[in-house]
């Protein structure tokens, strides 16, 4: 007795990707959110836009994360720290905080 | 304190009084070891926890450019090499953990890829504070 399978995996595998892409915009939308908070801190503490600070510091900020990555070879396992999905990207931010 | 001034002859040898205060002294240094470590944990836990609050969002962001070659490496079958020879190097594609890789030294994207993509991301900012924007 054969059983077709494709039509309920192709429909759960649709179903994935909506909700997928669905918790991907909610991740957008919520960095999105944080960044507007930040910018809002940056320009009543510092009196400066948050994205001209990150600019004029972000090049040393990343240069030391990238030495701190190469000395502590295992931070290389969360591969998640390059990924596109905001869920996913701070999930192992809080890895590697914890 | 108590131990370093008490009779002499009710000591134990490993607490007489210049023992007492090597002893004395090599738990100052273990303290002084203890309080620096709480310290520098103290400030490591501050740092990440701003980095977390304040850099995450926006490395998030040029991460999208920075990271697509680590990105595209990791989810790639096929891992590129470089072969070194006596005279000669070569590259080699192949599968991810066949044998023609053995021997090769895999691309920095495959062995490191959060290490490359902070390299990567620190030279696009630095080419976009150069831009002024």
């Amino acid at each position: 007795m054969s059983v077709n399978t494709s039509r309920p995996a192709s429909r759960s595998s649709e179903a994935y990707s909506r909700r997928s892409f669905l918790s991907e915009l909610v991740g957008v939308a919520l960095v999105i959110a944080w960044y507007g908070a930040i910018d809002f801190i940056f320009h009543g503490w510092l009196h400066v836009p948050y994205h001209r600070w990150y600019l004029k510091n972000g090049a040393l900020i990343s240069l030391a994360f990238a030495f701190a990555t190469a000395a502590w070879s295992d931070l290389n396992r969360l591969t998640g720290l390059v990924a596109l999905h905001p869920a996913r990207y701070f999930r192992e931010c809080m890895i590697l905080l914890a | 304190m108590a131990v370093v001034f008490a009779p002499r002859e009710s000591l134990p040898a490993e607490l007489a009084p210049g023992r007492s205060v090597a002893t004395l002294i090599v738990m100052l240094a273990r303290l002084r070891d203890v309080v620096m470590a709480a310290a520098l944990a103290l400030i490591m836990t501050i740092g990440l926890l701003l980095w977390l609050a304040f850099v995450a969002p926006a490395q998030w962001v040029i991460n999208g450019i920075a990271g697509a070659p680590a990105r595209s490496m990791l989810q790639s079958p096929m891992t590129a090499a470089l072969r070194v020879g006596d005279r000669e190097w070569s590259f080699v594609n192949a599968p991810r953990g066949s044998a023609a890789l053995e021997g090769t030294t895999p691309s920095g994207y495959v062995q490191r890829p959060v290490s490359m993509k902070g390299a990567l991301g620190a030279v696009v900012l630095w080419l976009l504070s150069l831009a002024g924007l």
